[in-house]
C-alpha cells in the first residue's frame, strides 16, 4: 500500500509542485515588503482602452517584481485645464484632497500637458518623488525641456505620425491631399509636425500634404464637395472643439467624422482602431505598460537610476480590412509589415452556421455509413467464417473422401491381389490336389500294374517249372504214369479244366474247408497238405465219384498231375487275366493324360462317362469288400464340367467313401433328374462324417490333421469345380447311408 | 509232413496264387504253404496252424491293404509270435519307406513288385537260414 502510494503520488505532488506554479500568480506574501503608491495623472479621453492596457501590464510587471502597487488615477483635460489657470488651480486642490494622507512614491504623466502639470504638481506637494512622463508624442524635446528638473523620467516616442502618412499615401496614391488635423496644441508640438509634414514633402514630391488644426478643417471642410473627393485624413490624437463648444475625441469623434464626410481616415491610436479608420500607426501600449513598469521600478529601487529619458520603439502599423473592401484598395497597396485587422471570417466562419450543420449531417451519414459498415462487416465477417468453415469442412471431407478413396483404392488393390493371390493359390492348390491326386493316381496305377505282373511273373515261372525246368514236370509225371493212371488223368483233367476259373479269393477259404469236409464226409481222410494240394487241383469241381476214383489216399500221382495241370492252367488263366488288368489300366492312364493336355476338350461331360471313368481308376479298392452299385437315370443331361475335373469330383467322393467304409460296405451310386438339373448322390454305408466337422466339410483342410490319406483338400475342390457352373455339393446322413448330393444344371439338347 | 508253414498274405487273388504256386514249386515239401487275403484272416491261419502243431517260421506281407494293412498285420505277427521271421512285398515304395519299415518292423528283407523269382528265393532262404531271436 505504501508503495502503491508513494509510485502515485510522488510523481503527482512533483507535478502539482512543477507546473502549477505557472497557473497561480505570485501569492502576495510577507517577503513581498515593497508596496508603492502611484498617483497616475491621465489624460481624459473617454474610450481610450490603451490607458487600461498600459496600467495593467505595468503594475503587473512590478508585481512579478516583487512591488505591490496602489495606483490612484485622476483624469484631467489637460488642453482646457493648459489654457486656463484657475482651471489648473482648482484641479490641484481636488487631487490633494482626494488623495489627502496619501503618500506618493511617485508621479505619472500621461501626455504632454500633463507632464507640465505633474511636475509643477510635484514640486509643490511632493518634492523629491519622480515623476515618470510617457505618451505616444513625447518627443527628445521633452528631454530637453526638463532636463534641468530633478527626477523627471520620461519615455520618449517617436511619433508613429510619419508611418501613418506613408500608409495614407501608400493606400491611396491617388489622393490629391493628405490633410494632418492636429487638435490645439502646444507650439512645440506643432512646429514638430510641419517639420515631419516637410520631411514626407520631401518624399513624396507628387503628393501634398497639409497641416490643418480642427478649428480650419471644420470650417474649411463643412461641406464635401466634389473637388475634395480624394483627399485623406490622418488624425493625431485629441479632442476636437466642434462648433458649439463640445470636445469629441476618441471613437465618437471617429464615428462622427465619418458621419460627416467621405474621406478615409487614417488613426495614431490603436484605441481608435476597428471604428472605421482605415489604418494607421500607433504604439501597441502593452509594451509601454512593461517598458514603464520597469523603468518605474529601476528609478524607485535600484541603486542605479536609470536614464532620464529612454526611447522606445513599439510602432505597429495596421489596416482595416473592411475600409480596404469600402475604398476598394488592393492588397498589394498594403505595406508588407502592417498587419490587416478585422480581417472578415473567412468562408468557415461566415458559413460556420451551414458548415457546421452540413459537418453534422456528414458526421451522421458517415456514422451511419459507420455502423452499417460494422454490421456488414460483421455479416460479412461472419459469412466469410461460415464460408471458411464451410470450406474448410469441404476440404477436410475431400481430404477425408481421398483418404477414404486412397484407403478404398488400396484396399481394392489389395483385394484385387489377394483375389488373384487366392486364385493362384487355388490354382496352385488344384495343381496340388491333382498332384496329389495323380501321386496318389500314380501310386495306384503302379499298384495297378505291378501287381498284376507279379502274377504274370510268378505265373510264368510256374508254368516253365512244371513244363520242364523243375526237378518233377508234368511231362515226367505222365511218362511216369501207367495206362490207367494216363485214363484217369486225361478223363478228369478235362473236367477240372473246362470248370476251373481263376481263382476269386474270398470264396478260397469255404472251398478249402468244403473240400475237406466234403473228404472227411466221404470217409476220406486226408492230411491238410493233401486237401490243399486237392483244393489247388482243383478237386473242388469234381463229384465224389471222380474223387474217389482217384484213390488219393493211395497213389497221388495223378493228383499230382492234376494239381500240376491246374497250375499250369491257372498260371495262363492269370497272366491272360494280369495282362488285361495291365492293358485296362494303361488305357486308363491314357485317356486321363489324354483329358489333362487336350486343350480341344469340351467342357460338356456325360455324368453316366464320368461315373464310369472314375469307377475305372479306383477299380481295386472298389474290388475288395465293397459292394458296388450303380444307377444312372436314363436320358440324364449333360453337365457344363469339363470331364477332367468332374472325373476328379467321382474320384474324390467314392475314394472318401471307400476310406469311411474301411474297404468293406456298400457303395451306391445313382443320377438321375430333377427339373433341368442333374442330381448325383454318392451314398455309402460308412459311418458318416465326424459331426464335429460337419460345417467345415466342405472348406479346406476340415479335419485338423489327416494322416497320409489326401491333403484334405479333396471336398473343397470338389464344391469349386461344381459351383464354378452354379452347381452344389451337399452332405447328408439318412438311414444309415452317407449321401453327398452333387446337383448339376443340365445342358439341353 | 512239414511242422514249419509260410504264410503268404496279399489282397490281391491272383499274384496269392501265383506266389504260393512258385514258392511251392521251389521249396517243395519242406513247408506248408497257406494263405491269406488279409491280416484278420492271415492271424486266424497262423493260430490254426499253431493248433495243429505248425509253426509258422515266415510269413511274407503285401503292404498295402484295405483293414489292417501289412505293417499293422507284421507288427501284430512280431509281437505275438517274435520268433516268426517277417518279409514284405509292395507295388509302390521308396527307398525311405523301405527303410523306415525294415527298422521298424525288423524285416528281413523287402520284395518289390514284380520281383524277379530269383530274388524271390534268395530273399525267402536267407531270411529262413537267419538264426531266431533277432
Amino acid at each position: 500500500m505504501r508503495k502503491m502510494l508513494k509510485k502515485r503520488i510522488v510523481p503527482l505532488a512533483v507535478a502539482i509542485l512543477l507546473f502549477v506554479p505557472s497557473f497561480i500568480r505570485p501569492p502576495i506574501t510577507a517577503a513581498m515588503t515593497k508596496t508603492v503608491n502611484v498617483l497616475f495623472i491621465a489624460a481624459l479621453e473617454p474610450g481610450d482602452s490603451d490607458l487600461q492596457d498600459i496600467l495593467q501590464t505595468f503594475k503587473h510587471e512590478l508585481r512579478s517584481q516583487g512591488v505591490r502597487t496602489e495606483v490612484f488615477i485622476e483624469f484631467l483635460d489637460a488642453v482646457r485645464i493648459a489654457a486656463d489657470r484657475e482651471r489648473m488651480d482648482s484641479f490641484e486642490k481636488t487631487l490633494q484632497s482626494r488623495f489627502v494622507g496619501i503618500k506618493f512614491d511617485i508621479i505619472l504623466a500621461q501626455g504632454n500637458l500633463i507632464s507640465d502639470f505633474a511636475v509643477r504638481y510635484r514640486d509643490r506637494f511632493f518634492p523629491g518623488i519622480p515623476v515618470y512622463c510617457f505618451d505616444r508624442l513625447l518627443g527628445p524635446e521633452y528631454a530637453i525641456k526638463y532636463k534641468d528638473s530633478p527626477n523627471v523620467y520620461g519615455r520618449m516616442t517617436t511619433s508613429t505620425v510619419p508611418t501613418a502618412l506613408r500608409l495614407a499615401e501608400s493606400l491611396f496614391p491617388d489622393n490629391t491631399g493628405i490633410l494632418l488635423v492636429i487638435p490645439e496644441m502646444s507650439e512645440i508640438h506643432r512646429d514638430s509636425m510641419v517639420k515631419v509634414l516637410n520631411d514626407l514633402q520631401t518624399e513624396f514630391p507628387t503628393s501634398v500634404f497639409q497641416l490643418i488644426t480642427t478649428k480650419e478643417f471644420l470650417s474649411a471642410y463643412s461641406l464635401p464637395s466634389s473637388k475634395d473627393q480624394s483627399i485623406v485624413l490622418v488624425l493625431l490624437p485629441g479632442a476636437w472643439r466642434m462648433e458649439n463648444g463640445d470636445m469629441i475625441s476618441g471613437i465618437d469623434l471617429i464615428d462622427w467624422l465619418l458621419k460627416q464626410y467621405p474621406y478615409p481616415i487614417l488613426g495614431t491610436k490603436k484605441s481608435e482602431f476597428g471604428t472605421g479608420l482605415v489604418g494607421g500607426a500607433y504604439l501597441d501600449p502593452v509594451s509601454l505598460g512593461r517598458q514603464a513598469g520597469r523603468v518605474i521600478f529601476d528609478i524607485l529601487f535600484s541603486e542605479e537610476k536609470p536614464e532620464a529619458w529612454q526611447e522606445s520603439k513599439t510602432e505597429t502599423t495596421a489596416v482595416d480590412y473592411r475600409a480596404l473592401q469600402r475604398f476598394r484598395i488592393p492588397l498589394s497597396h498594403v505595406p508588407k509589415d502592417a498587419l490587416v485587422l478585422f480581417t472578415p471570417p473567412g468562408f468557415w466562419i461566415r458559413f460556420e452556421k451551414q458548415i457546421k450543420i452540413c459537418v453534422a449531417i456528414l458526421l451522421i451519414i458517415f456514422l451511419a455509413m459507420v455502423i452499417i459498415h460494422f454490421i456488414r462487416s460483421r455479416e460479412h465477417r461472419l459469412l466469410v467464417r461460415l464460408n471458411e468453415q464451410l470450406e474448410g469442412m469441404i476440404e477436410k471431407r475431400t481430404e477425408e473422401l481421398i483418404i477414404t478413396n486412397q484407403e478404398l483404392e488400396a484396399a481394392n488393390g489389395n483385394l484385387k491381389s489377394s483375389l488373384i493371390r487366392i486364385e493362384n493359390m487355388q490354382e496352385s492348390l488344384l495343381e496340388n490336389e491333382r498332384d496329389a491326386v495323380l501321386g496318389r493316381m500314380a501310386v495306384g496305377i503302379a499298384h495297378e500294374i505291378n501287381n498284376p505282373l507279379a502274377a504274370v511273373k510268378s505265373s510264368a515261372y510256374s508254368l516253365r517249372e512244371l513244363l520242364g525246368r523243375g526237378p518233377e514236370s508234368l511231362f515226367s509225371l505222365l511218362y511216369n504214369m501207367n495206362k490207367n493212371q494216363l485214363n484217369l488223368f486225361f478223363k478228369t483233367v478235362n473236367k477240372i479244366l473246362v470248370k476251373a476259373s481263376p481263382p476269386l479269393g474270398s470264396q478260397d477259404e469255404q472251398d478249402k474247408n468244403k473240400i475237406k469236409n466234403r473228404l472227411r464226409e466221404w470217409g476220406i481222410e486226408i492230411t491238410s497238405e493233401q486237401a490243399e494240394m486237392a483244393y489247388d487241383a482243383g478237386l473242388a469241381y469234381l463229384e465224389r465219384g471222380d474223387i474217389e476214383n482217384l484213390n488219393i489216399t493211395g497213389d497221388d500221382t495223378v493228383l499230382k498231375a492234376l494239381f500240376f495241370a491246374n497250375v499250369i492252367d491257372k498260371s495262363a488263366a492269370i497272366i491272360d487275366q494280369a495282362s488285361d488288368r495291365i492293358s485296362g489300366t494303361v488305357e486308363v492312364v491314357r485317356s486321363y493324360a489324354l483329358s489333362q493336355n487336350d486343350e480341344n476338350e469340351t467342357g460338356i461331360s456325360s455324368i453316366t462317362d464320368t461315373v464310369n471313368h472314375a469307377l475305372s481308376l479306383l477299380h481295386d479298392p472298389l474290388q475288395k469288400g465293397i459292394t458296388l452299385r450303380v444307377s444312372m437315370q436314363p436320358g440324364l443331361a449333360e453337365v457344363p464340367i469339363p470331364p477332367f475335373n468332374l472325373v476328379r469330383v467321382w474320384v474324390n467322393l467314392i475314394q472318401n467313401a471307400i476310406q469311411a467304409m474301411k474297404g468293406k460296405g456298400i457303395l451306391e451310386i445313382q443320377g438321375y433328374m430333377t427339373g433341368s438339373d442333374v442330381l448325383i448322390d454318392v451314398k455309402d454305408s460308412g459311418p458318416g462324417v465326424n459331426p464335429d466337422i460337419q460345417d467345415r466339410l466342405f472348406m479346406p483342410f476340415p479335419y485338423a490333421e489327416k494322416k497320409g490319406m489326401g491333403m484334405g483338400l479333396g471336398l473343397s475342390i470338389c464344391r469349386k469345380i461344381v459351383e464354378m457352373e452354379n452347381g452344389s455339393i451337399m452332405y447328408e446322413r439318412t438311414d444309415d447311408w452317407t449321401v453327398f448330393s452333387v446337383r448339376l444344371p443340365g445342358l439341353r439338347r | 509232413m512239414a511242422t514249419q508253414a509260410i504264410l503268404i498274405v496279399d489282397d490281391e487273388a491272383i499274384l496269392l496264387f501265383a506266389l504260393k504256386q512258385s514258392i511251392r514249386l521251389h521249396f517243395g515239401e519242406r513247408y506248408r504253404y497257406e494263405t491269406a487275403m488279409n491280416g484278420e484272416a492271415g492271424v486266424e491261419c497262423i493260430r490254426e496252424l499253431l493248433h495243429e502243431g505248425i509253426e509258422v517260421v515266415l510269413v511274407i506281407s503285401d503292404w498295402l491293404m484295405p483293414g489292417m494293412d501289412g505293417e499293422a498285420f507284421l507288427r501284430l505277427v512280431r509281437q505275438e509270435y517274435p520268433s516268426t521271421k517277417l518279409l514284405m512285398i509292395s507295388g509302390h515304395a521308396d527307398e525311405a519307406e523301405i527303410e523306415k519299415l525294415m527298422t521298424d518292423l525288423n524285416l528281413l528283407g523287402f520284395l518289390r513288385k514284380p520281383w524277379s523269382h530269383q530274388q524271390l528265393f534268395n530273399t525267402i532262404e536267407s531270411a529262413l537260414n537267419r538264426s531266431t531271436g533277432s
